[in-house]
C-alpha cells in the first residue's frame, strides 16, 4: 500500500515499434472499454474488444518480459514516453488507475487470456462505478493476478494514523520499577500447566476425522447464500421477538435491503424476500401482532410508489436485463399496486421493458378494466397508446367505452392504436366505432378502420359501409381507401354486397363520367372477396359480355377465382 | 558511494523493481560465472577471455549506466542483485552456484560495483577473485588488501553477512509494516463507524483495502500481527478489541485453508463484528463497575443492533451479509443458548463460529465489559476448552489453539532468572518456547523490551538460555503491556 519510486519502469530497453505496439495495445484498451459501457454486456463488440486486448498483449510478449508503466493522472509513461493520453473523461483508462492510488503497473510475460480478460473488466467495473462500489485496486485484489502487479499509494493520510497512534500512546502509563513486589519462591521454579500443556501437545495433531470435518466445514460453507441467510435471521428475529420497538428496527432492516436488492435490479431475490414473508404470514407462526401488522404493511409496499419508482430506475440503468424474473416479481404485486404499474409505462426508457409491463397489465387488467381506462386521459401520447394497446389485448367490451373516449386522440400513433385495439374486441358494440371513424381526418386511419371492417364480417359493418360507398362524396374518396372500403364491404355483406356492387356497376351518368368510372374500377374487383354463386354469377355475366369494359378484368378475375379453387383443393387432398 | 557495510540486502521492494532487478541480475550472475570459468582456464591475452570480457564490461556498463551502482551478493544462500533476490527455475542453476561457492570461499559475501567501473578494474576482479578461489584460504581482509594494493577502486567487497542480524532487520521492517496495517484497520474502522453512527452508506473501498493487505500479511507470515493482537486499551476498546477479532479470525480461517478471497470476508465481518456496541449509551459501554440488569439488557441487544447499522448503511452484497450474519450470531452458542433469543435453533453460519472464538479470546483476554479484570491468555485458553461443543466449536478451537499457541501474544511470562517477559511470537518448533519480549526483571522494568526466543540454546552445552517459570498476571507488576509491544518504533 505504500508508493515506492520504482527507477526500473526505465531501463527496459524498449525499440520504437514496442513503443508504438503499446500505443496501440492501450488505445485499443481504452475504446474497449468504453465500448463496453455503451453495449450490453452479451454484445459481441465487447468481447472483441476483449479478445483484441489479449492478442496485443501477447504479441507484445513475444519480444519481452516485462512491460511496466508508469501512471499519472492522465497519462501512461513507459522509458519516459507517453504510450496512452487520457483526453475524456469516458475514455481516461490511466485516470481510472491513478484515481484509486495505482502508479505503477506492470504486467510479465506468460499473462492468461483469463488474466487479460479479468483485468479489462476491472477497467470496465470501474470506469462506470457507483459510489461505494470496488475501486480497481481492491478488484485487481480478488482477482489474485499472477502476472500483473501494481505499486499503489497509501489509503490513509499519514496524519491520520498518527493521530490515531497519539492517542493509544496517551493511554500508556510510565514504566513503574519502584515498588514492584518480590517474588516468592523464585529460586523454585513452579511447574508448568501441566494439564493444558499436555492437552495442547494432543491438539497440535489432526486426526483424520478433524481434518475432514474441517474440510467439509469449509466445503459446504462454499454453497451458503448469504443473502437468503440475511433474510431468513432477520424474519426469524421478528417471529421471536415481542418488542415493538425491536420489530420496528427488524422490519427497518428488511426494508433497507429489500431497497438496495430493488436497487440492483435482482428481481428474483426480491420475489423471494417477498415470498418468504408472505409464507411467514402465512403459517401463523408469529404470535406479536406488531409483527404482523409490520410484515403485512411490508407486503404493501413492496409495490407502492416508491417502490414502483425505483424498480422504474433500475430497469432504466439495464438496458440488457432478463426481464422475466421482473416480471414475475410484478406479478406478484396486488391490486393496490396497479395504478403504479400503469404509471411505469410512462416512465420506461426502454421498449422490452415497457413490452413486459404491457404484457402484465393485459393479465392483471382484465378485471380492472376501468382503472386501466382511467389511463387514457393521460396527457402523454404514448403511455395512452400503450394502455390503448393493452385495452385491446384484454378484449373486454367494457374497454370500448374507453376507447370510444380516445377514438378523436389528436396523436395519430394513438388513433392507429384505437383502431388495432378495436379489432381485438370482439363485441359487435365495436362496429359502430369503427364506422365511425370511417370519418377520420386520416387516411391511413381511415383505411386501417375498412380493413378491420372487412374482417368483422357482420352486417352492421356491411350496412354502414354500403352507406359510405353509395354516397355521393365517395366518388372523391383516394384509390387505396376506396378499394379498401369496397372490400371491406364485400367481405362483411354477403349476397347483399354483390347486389350493391352491381348497382355500382350499372351506374351510367351522363356527366362527368370518370369519378364513377374510378369507383366501378374498385369495385369490380372486391368481387374476389365474395364467396357467393352470386359474386361467381355477375363475374361469369360481365365476362361473357365481350362488349362490357368490365369483360377483361372479369375474366382475369375468375380465372384467379379458378387457380384458388383448384390451389384449395390440391391442398386439402395433400 | 554506498558504503558497503552498510547495504542493505533486503530492502522493501516493489513487483516491478523486483522483477526487473531479478532479470538484469540473472544475466549479470551468468556473465560473471562465464568471465570466471574462462579466466581460470586462459590468460588475460586470450581472445576468448577478452571477448567475455567485454561483454561482460558491456552489460556491466549498461546497468551502471542505469542504476549508478550494482551489488550481487549472496544471503541466505540465495543470490541477490542490487537487493533483489535473483530467482532461479530448476533450470540454468550452475552460475549461480559458481559463484555462491567462490564467494564463500574467497571470504565475501559479494561485492558493489560503481559506475567509474574500468574494464581494467573488471579484468582484475575476476583475476583476483579467481586467485582467492583456487587458494581458498583467504579472508575478506586479505582479498581487501590484494584489492587495495591493485587499486581497484570502483569495487567494494561486501564481507560475509551476518544472518542473524539481516533476519532481524527483516522482522523489524516486517513489524513496522503489520503495526501500519494494524492501526491502519483500526482508524479505519473508527471512521466508518462514525458513518455508519449517522446512519449515511459507507465507502468500503477502504475497508476492503485495509482487510485486503491483512490477510496478504497473515498469509505472508501471521507473526507480526498475531503480536499486536496482545495491545489492550480502554479508551479504544471497540476499535481495538474489533481490529484484533479480525486478526484472529483471519489467523484461524488460513490456518483453516480458507482462500485469500475467503478471508478477506471473514476479516470484513470479524471486523464489524461489535458494530452494534457503538448504538449503546456510552456511560453502559464505560461503565466502571458492573453492570445491572438493565444494562445487561441493553448489551445483550448489541447484536441484533449491529444487524440493523450494516442492514441500513451497507450494500446488500455478500461480504457484508456475513457480516450481518456474524454481527447477529457471534453471542448465539452452538447449543442454541445465548443472544438474541431465537424461537427456533439456527445452525451458526462457518465464519460465526470462527469469529465466536475469537471474540471470546481477545474480550476475556482485554478485560472489558464481560469480565472487568482480564484474565491472562492462558488462563482464557484454559477456561475456553472445556466449552467446546456447546459454545464453540470443537474442531475450530482446536484450529484457534494452534493459531495463538499455549502462551499466546500478550501472555507475561516469568522466567528462571527473575525475568518478566512479554510474548510476542511462538515458534512452531517448540510451541513450549516462545519468543518473547523482556521487559524487566521481577526488580525493575526496562525502558525497552528485548527481543528473545526462548528455544535459543547456549551451544556449547545444549542448555536453553532461559526457561517459562510460571506464567504472570501484568498487574501484578504493574506493566502495561502496549508501552513493550509498541516501543520499537
Amino acid at each position: 500500500m505504500t508508493q515506492r519510486i520504482s527507477p526500473l519502469y526505465k531501463g527496459l530497453g524498449y525499440s520504437q515499434g514496442e513503443i508504438a505496439a503499446l500505443r496501440d495495445l492501450f488505445l485499443s484498451l481504452s475504446k474497449g472499454v468504453r465500448a463496453s459501457r455503451q453495449y450490453p454486456s452479451q454484445h459481441p463488440i465487447p468481447t472483441q474488444f476483449k479478445t483484441l486486448f489479449f492478442r496485443k498483449l501477447r504479441n507484445f510478449f513475444e519480444s519481452t518480459e516485462v512491460l511496466a508503466v508508469k501512471v499519472t493522472h492522465d497519462t501512461l509513461f513507459v522509458e519516459d514516453e507517453a504510450i496512452f493520453k487520457g483526453t475524456t473523461a469516458s475514455e481516461n483508462i490511466a485516470g481510472l488507475l491513478h484515481r484509486d492510488g495505482v502508479r505503477y503497473l506492470e504486467i510479465t510475460s506468460g499473462i492468461t487470456e483469463q488474466e487479460a480478460s479479468s483485468l479489462f473488466e476491472a477497467f470496465v467495473t470501474c470506469s462506470g462505478r457507483d459510489e461505494g462500489a470496488e475501486d480497481i485496486v481492491n478488484l485487481f485484489w480478488q482477482v489474485g493476478f499472477e502476472h500483473v502487479t501494481y505499486d499503489v499509494v497509501d489509503v490513509f493520510e499519514v496524519s491520520e494514523m498518527q493521530e490515531l497512534r497519539e492517542e493509544f500512546d496517551s493511554t500508556r502509563e510510565p514504566a513503574i520499577a519502584d515498588d514492584i513486589p518480590p517474588i516468592d519462591n523464585e529460586s523454585e521454579p513452579l511447574e508448568l500447566p501441566k494439564t493444558l500443556a499436555e492437552r495442547f501437545t494432543d491438539l497440535a495433531v489432526y486426526s483424520p476425522e478433524e481434518t475432514a470435518t474441517l474440510r467439509e466445514m469449509a466445503e459446504s460453507d462454499r454453497t451458503v447464500d448469504a443473502k437468503s441467510q440475511v433474510v431468513e435471521l432477520l424474519l426469524l428475529m421478528c417471529e421471536s421477538s415481542d418488542s415493538p420497538q425491536d420489530i420496528s428496527q427488524i422490519v427497518e432492516a428488511l426494508q433497507s435491503i429489500f431497497d438496495k436488492t430493488i436497487q440492483a435490479a435482482s428481481f428474483p431475490r426480491m420475489t423471494i424476500i417477498l415470498h418468504k414473508i408472505r409464507d411467514l404470514l402465512d403459517s401463523g407462526d408469529i404470535e406479536s401482532p406488531t409483527a404482523k401488522k409490520r410484515l403485512n404493511d411490508f407486503v404493501y409496499r413492496c409495490g407502492d410508489s416508491l417502490r414502483i419508482k425505483m424498480i422504474v430506475e433500475a430497469l432504466n440503468r439495464h438496458e440488457d436485463l432478463d426481464l422475466h424474473p421482473a416480471r414475475q416479481y410484478l406479478s406478484e404485486l396486488g391490486w393496490e399496486s396497479f395504478n403504479h404499474l400503469l404509471w411505469m409505462l410512462g416512465e420506461l426508457a426502454f421498449y422490452p421493458a415497457r413490452k413486459m409491463v404491457c404484457d402484465l397489465l393485459v393479465e392483471k387488467g382484465i378485471d380492472k378494466i376501468d382503472l386501466l381506462g382511467s389511463a387514457v386521459f393521460d396527457s402523454r401520447w404514448y403511455l395512452v397508446r400503450n394502455v390503448v394497446w393493452v385495452l385491446g389485448e384484454t378484449g373486454h367490451a367494457r374497454a370500448l367505452g374507453f376507447l370510444r373516449r380516445v377514438a378523436a386522440h389528436p396523436d395519430l400513433r394513438v388513433r392507429i392504436e384505437v383502431v388495432k385495439a378495436l379489432g381485438k374486441i370482439s363485441d359487435p358494440a365495436r362496429i359502430e366505432l369503427l364506422l365511425a371513424l370511417t370519418q377520420d381526418e386520416d387516411e391511413k386511419i381511415r383505411t386501417m378502420v375498412a380493413e378491420e371492417l372487412g374482417r368483422t364480417r357482420s352486417e352492421s359493418a356491411y350496412v354502414g359501409l354500403r352507406k359510405i360507398v353509395l354516397s355521393k362524396d365517395f366518388v372523391d374518396a383516394p384509390p387505396t381507401e376506396m378499394r379498401k372500403l369496397i372490400d371491406a364491404m364485400v367481405a362483411s355483406g354477403g349476397v347483399a354486397a354483390v347486389e350493391t356492387v352491381r348497382e355500382v356497376l350499372d351506374r351510367s351518368p351522363l356527366f362527368n363520367r370518370a369519378p364513377i368510372r374510378r369507383l366501378q374500377d374498385a369495385a369490380l374487383p372486391a368481387l374476389k372477396r365474395s364467396d357467393t354463386p352470386e359474386a361467381l354469377k355477375l363475374l361469369t355475366k360481365l365476362a361473357n359480355d365481350t362488349k362490357s369494359r368490365y369483360s377483361v378484368t372479369a375474366k382475369r378475375l375468375l380465372a384467379q377465382r379458378q387457380f384458388k379453387q383448384e390451389k384449395r383443393v390440391d391442398d386439402e387432398s395433400a | 558511494m554506498t558504503n558497503p557495510l552498510d547495504y542493505q540486502t533486503s530492502r522493501r521492494l516493489s513487483g516491478t523493481e523486483e522483477a526487473t532487478y531479478s532479470q538484469r541480475g540473472k544475466a549479470i550472475i551468468n556473465q560473471l560465472s562465464i568471465l570466471l570459468k574462462t579466466a581460470r582456464v586462459h590468460s588475460p591475452d586470450n581472445d576468448s577471455f577478452k571477448a567475455q570480457l567485454e561483454q561482460s564490461y558491456q552489460l556491466y556498463r549498461d546497468c551502471l549506466d542505469e542504476y549508478g551502482e550494482t551489488v550481487v551478493q549472496v544471503q541466505s544462500d540465495y543470490l541477490f542483485f542490487c537487493g533483489a533476490r535473483v530467482r532461479y527455475d530448476n533450470e540454468g542453476l550452475a552460475a549461480p552456484d559458481h559463484l555462491r561457492d567462490l564467494f564463500q570461499r574467497a571470504g565475501i559475501s559479494g561485492f558493489l560495483t560503481t559506475s567509474d567501473l574500468t574494464k581494467a578494474e573488471l579484468e582484475q576482479t575476476a583475476l583476483l577473485l579467481n586467485e582467492a578461489d583456487r587458494q581458498g584460504d583467504l579472508d575478506f581482509e586479505g582479498l581487501q588488501r590484494r584489492f587495495d594494493l591493485a587499486n581497484i577502486g570502483a569495487v567494494a567487497l561486501l564481507p560475509p553477512m551476518d544472518e542473524k542480524s539481516s533476519d532481524e532487520n527483516r522482522d523489524r521492517e516486517e513489524r513496522q509494516f503489520a503495526r501500519r496495517t494494524f492501526f491502519y484497520a483500526m482508524n479505519n474502522l473508527k471512521m466508518v463507524s462514525n458513518t455508519m453512527n449517522a446512519d449515511r452508506p459507507v465507502d468500503l473501498a477502504r475497508t476492503k483495502r485495509v482487510i485486503h493487505s491483512l490477510v496478504d500479511q497473515i498469509v505472508s507470515d501471521d507473526g507480526s500481527l498475531l503480536e499486536l493482537t496482545a495491545l489492550k486499551s480502554h479508551d479504544q476498546y471497540t476499535f481495538l478489541h474489533s481490529t484484533n477479532v479480525c486478526i484472529y479470525s483471519i489467523c484461524l480461517g488460513a490456518r483453516f485453508g480458507l482462500t485469500k478471497s475467503e478471508l478477506s470476508t471473514l476479516g470484513f465481518a470479524a471486523l464489524f463484528h461489535d458494530i452494534g456496541k457503538t448504538r449503546l449509551p456510552l456511560q453502559v459501554l464505560n461503565k466502571p463497575s458492573d453492570f445491572n440488569e438493565s444494562e445487561w439488557e441493553l448489551m445483550r441487544k448489541h447484536p441484533a443492533l449491529g444487524v440493523f447499522t450494516l442492514a441500513k448503511t451497507m450494500p446488500f452484497e455478500e461480504r457484508c451479509c456475513r457480516a450481518m450474519i456474524v454481527a447477529s450470531e457471534h453471542h448465539y452458542n452452538l447449543d442454541g443458548s445465548g443472544y438474541p433469543a431465537l424461537k427456533r435453533r439456527r445452525s451458526l453460519n462457518l465464519y460465526s463460529k470462527i469469529v465466536t472464538i475469537c471474540d471470546v479470546f481477545d474480550a476475556m483476554t482485554s478485560g472489558r465489559v464481560y469480565r472487568k479484570v482480564p484474565a491472562s491468555p492462558e488462563q482464557v485458553l484454559r477456561g475456553m476448552i472445556p466449552q467446546a461443543g456447546y459454545k464453540f466449536d470443537p474442531c475450530l478451537l482446536k484450529v484457534f489453539l494452534n493459531t495463538v499457541s499455549l502462551y499466546p501474544p500478550g501472555t507475561l511470562l516469568l522466567l528462571d532468572r527473575h525475568e518478566l517477559a512479554l510474548v510476542v511470537g511462538k515458534n512452531a518448533d517448540d510451541l513450549l518456547r516462545p519468543k518473547v519480549k523482556i521487559v524487566g526483571t521481577t526488580q525493575r522494568l526496562y525502558d525497552r523490551g528485548i527481543r528473545m526466543n526462548l528455544a535459543d540454546r547456549n551451544p556449547q552445552t545444549g542448555a536453553y538460555y532461559r526457561s517459562i517459570v510460571r506464567v504472570a498476571e501484568p498487574q501484578e507488576f504493574k506493566i502495561n503491556t502496549a508501552r513493550y509491544l509498541l516501543d520499537e518504533e
